[in-house]
């Protein structure tokens, strides 16, 4: 396979450029003027009224507008009609246009529209929307800034057309009409106007010839050819350019151009292409590599728990590649032919790890009639109803659907939409049989992945089972990525974290068997640990227990007993001693709280300062102790001051001052005396006894103190 | 040849686990009949201390009704598991019938 290179060509321009430019000099010169006028200096020229004609121009037949206007949805017309401020179906080339070439809306508005387009909306117009997006992006150099901050949609829909044989596929059968009379196919119809998009302010911006980057874009296309594209485009009189033949990646261009009704020149025309990249397309390997780069720069997923810092980012981005590749693989499992999407189901939730941990985990079963809701919301435009499922459920089941529905369709991999014989269904094409290397023939004696003496296992994303993948993902804790090979950091640490969170060791085994390695020693011994662990410990949720009359508690099998009600929360009263005298409530925990509060004396449970304090010590946090003295102890006497003052003490007292007690006598008489009123703030309560002074305030509150007479507290 | 002072042996320990356990977590009194609870069922007491001790475990643990078992507040339940990942600590979950 050929690498890319990284430089231009050295014979650019060539022999064959000099003959186009004097072609182009032959041109008429309405066309070449027509052409300067867009593309002298770098920045196109004149304002929207220079524009609009131009615009008006391109859209040729005004019945065709009435037709796509009286054809879209009434929200599609008002989202249209809102955004230009302009109304009326006539002006919907400019309104498209001026969303595209001068996009001063914010990005919400602009998201808007893309969403109130919907696939079938956009199918019917394919024609007309194709045609003034064209037309935006040749007089809007400003656009190009405004799409590239839409990276996503921008580095997906570039990729879905740089692919000749893709983009081609796209346009012939056109977009919108039936492949057969049964079906109708939801395809993107945008596919080649971002390469059209591209190779023109490409030539507006700069000036050069190819270079095709170690990332896979094309940059800067040639010149003269990208002229006589232009003037293509812009349906002016190309007659004189067209002594030469087309060239096969083009060809699409022109052709889509002509039936677009923006060229009026008969083909043949011939552009330049650089051979390596030519060389690099031509070869299955070649289409592979260009796809995989294009895959995994741009994210498919939109893991939004994510946080947003390089190394999550980063391995986002994998897990991503991972898991998309992993839904690819599987939806080339039945062939080439349509196959009904809810057939997938089934193996689709058993790759759920793959997703991202936020969603993998915790993500309940959902029944079938929401399944069958949720593939007709993510499929079907028109259906508007959204499943009554969670947020979790709904990202989970829902990304592989979307994955087959919008990223697969938009590279050109997959034809998602309904036929009359499969319902909601998917075919995959080719190019995407290629990259998964679907179909290849195996030796199923040869490993498909390697464990690295530090523990490391590297795994083939073409040939490693996908079972497999799916549980390898959830002991992984660092991940890198080199095309299709995979290497996952794996370490005792992180298996034995993975049993404990669920996964049963008999997966991880039947894992390591599928990919035909032997397990190493350190993985034995971490899954032999976690077994002896595990059966320490049994967490038994709602069991019943039984208390004799002498107060031995058994845990029963029996049923639990039945919440009761009313269910008084008061189990104890407190009485000057400390004692607690108990009364019967139902529900255990009222009393073990009180009694993790307390402590055992020798006349029974006795609550005090020190118990009190002792639990807070163990663990016991503070607010949930005071919540605990509140609800279950009933105070007969005075308020226990003290019990509020420890609880608030232990919050307080070690971030912001000192607590002193004050003489009983300033709380009886309702006032702190004279010479302390100052620090009257820092009153803990008015029946209270303390104050909680302030580090920085201690010094002054102790000479105010001794003023008083009261000496320190 | 000079010979090297003995050093003063440390104090021996020789409370039994249950003892121990008493400090740390004590057994719930409770009045005689039935009662629902989530717990938490030890092997051994020795395993029942080392999960009171731990600082990630102890708070929603309420007391224990044995040696071996230990109550956990309905409270903390949810959290349990995400502690005992934290702790370290495998644990079978089951649901009582």
């Amino acid at each position: 396979m050929s690498k890319p290179r990284t430089t231009p060509p050295v014979d650019w321009p060539g022999p064959d450029a000099r003959v186009y430019e004097t072609q182009l000099q032959q041109a008429s010169t309405d066309a070449v003027a027509r052409a300067a006028q867009l593309i002298v200096g770098k920045r196109p020229l004149g304002g929207r009224a220079t524009h609009q004609p131009l615009l008006l121009d391109a859209w040729r037949d005004p019945v065709a507008v009435d037709a796509a206007w009286e054809r879209m949805s009434p929200p599609v017309r008002d989202a249209l009609s809102y955004l230009a401020a302009l109304g009326g179906r006539v002006s919907l080339p400019l309104l498209q246009a001026l969303c595209f070439v001068k996009p001063e809306r914010p990005g919400t508005e602009y998201e808007a529209l893309v969403d109130a387009l919907t696939m079938r909306d956009l199918s019917q117009t394919h024609q007309e929307l194709v045609t003034l997006r064209a037309a935006g992006w040749l007089i809007g150099d400003d656009g190009y800034g405004s799409w590239a901050s839409h990276s996503e949609r921008l580095a997906i829909q570039d990729a879905g057309c740089w692919h000749p044989g893709m983009a081609a596929r796209r346009i012939a059968p056109p977009l919108g009409q039936s492949e057969t009379p049964s079906e109708v196919v939801a395809a993107w119809p945008m596919q080649m106007m971002p390469l059209l998009v591209f190779l023109v302010t490409s030539q507006i911006r700069q000036a050069g010839g190819w270079e095709l980057q170690r990332n896979g874009m094309l940059r800067r296309p040639p010149q003269k050819a990208m002229r006589v594209l232009l003037q293509a485009l812009v349906g002016s009189d190309a007659t004189g350019l067209s002594a030469e033949a087309l060239d096969d990646w083009v060809e699409f261009l022109v052709e889509c151009a002509r039936r677009m009704g923006m060229l009026t020149v008969t083909p043949p025309l011939r552009l330049v292409v650089d051979a390596e990249w030519h060389a690099i397309l031509d070869t299955p390997q070649g289409e592979a590599l260009w796809l995989q780069r294009w895959l995994s720069t741009c994210p498919p997923l939109h893991l939004r728990n994510l946080e947003n810092t390089s190394t999550t980012y980063a391995d986002a981005h994998i897990a991503s590649y991972l898991y998309w590749m992993a839904v690819a693989r599987q939806a080339c499992a039945d062939g080439p032919d349509w196959v009904e999407v809810f057939g997938l189901l089934p193996a689709l939730d058993a790759l759920l790890p793959l997703t991202s941990p936020y969603l993998s985990r915790g993500v309940r079963p959902i029944s079938e009639t929401d399944r069958q809701a949720l593939v007709a919301f993510v499929f079907d435009p028109q259906h508007t109803t959204a499943p009554s499922i969670g947020w979790t459920e709904r990202h989970a089941y829902g990304i592989p659907l979307e994955i087959l529905r919008q990223l697969l369709p938009r590279f050109g991999l997959a034809d998602a939409g309904v036929t009359a014989a499969r319902g909601i269904a998917l075919r995959t094409t080719p190019a995407l049989r290629a990259v998964v290397r679907a179909g290849n023939p195996t030796d199923a004696t040869l490993p498909v992945a390697w464990f690295a003496s530090n523990g490391d296992l590297t795994v083939d994303l073409t040939t490693v089972p996908l079972g497999a993948l799916a549980v390898l993902a959830q002991l992984v804790e660092r991940i890198s990525r080199q095309d299709n090979l995979v290497t996952m950091g794996i370490s005792e640490r992180s298996v034995q974290a993975a049993l404990r969170g669920g996964l049963k060791q008999e997966a991880i085994d039947a894992a390591i068997g599928q990919l035909r390695v032997q397990s190493p020693s350190w993985l034995t011994a971490a899954t032999q640990d976690h077994a002896r662990r595990q059966s320490t410990y049994t967490v038994i949720r709602q069991v019943r227990v039984d208390v004799d009359k002498a107060g031995s508690a058994v845990v029963s099998s029996e049923p639990a007993p039945a919440r009761p009600s009313p269910d008084p929360a008061m189990v104890a009263t407190r009485g000057a001693d400390g004692r607690l005298l108990y009364r019967k409530v139902a529900r255990l925990e009222y009393f073990a709280r009180v009694q993790r509060l307390g402590q055992r004396s020798a006349s029974g449970w006795e609550l005090t300062r020190r118990s009190v304090q002792a639990a807070i010590k163990a663990g016991i946090p503070t607010a949930t102790a005071r919540a605990w003295l509140h609800t279950h102890v009933q105070w007969p006497s005075e308020p226990d001051v003290w019990v509020d003052l420890l609880v608030v003490a232990n919050a307080l007292r070690a971030q912001t001052g000192k607590l002193v007690r004050l003489p009983k006598s300033c709380v009886d008489h309702g006032g702190l005396p004279p010479g302390l009123q100052a620090f009257d703030a820092y009153r803990l309560g008015n029946d209270i006894p303390f104050l909680l002074v302030p580090n920085e305030e201690i010094a002054a509150f102790e000479v105010a103190l001794r003023a008083a007479g009261l000496g320190e507290g | 040849m000079a010979t090297r002072k003995k050093q003063p042996a440390a104090p021996v320990d020789r409370r039994s686990v249950t003892e121990h356990l008493d400090d740390v977590l004590p057994r719930i009194d409770l009045p005689q009949g039935a009662y629902a609870a989530s717990v938490i069922a030890c092997a051994t007491p020795l395993d029942l201390l080392t999960l009171a001790r731990n600082k990630h475990v102890a708070p929603v643990l309420l007391g224990r009704l044995s040696d071996t078992v230990v109550v956990v507040d309905p409270e903390g339940m949810p959290e349990l598991e995400a502690r005992l990942l934290r702790a370290e600590i495998a644990a079978v979950w089951e649901d009582a019938p």
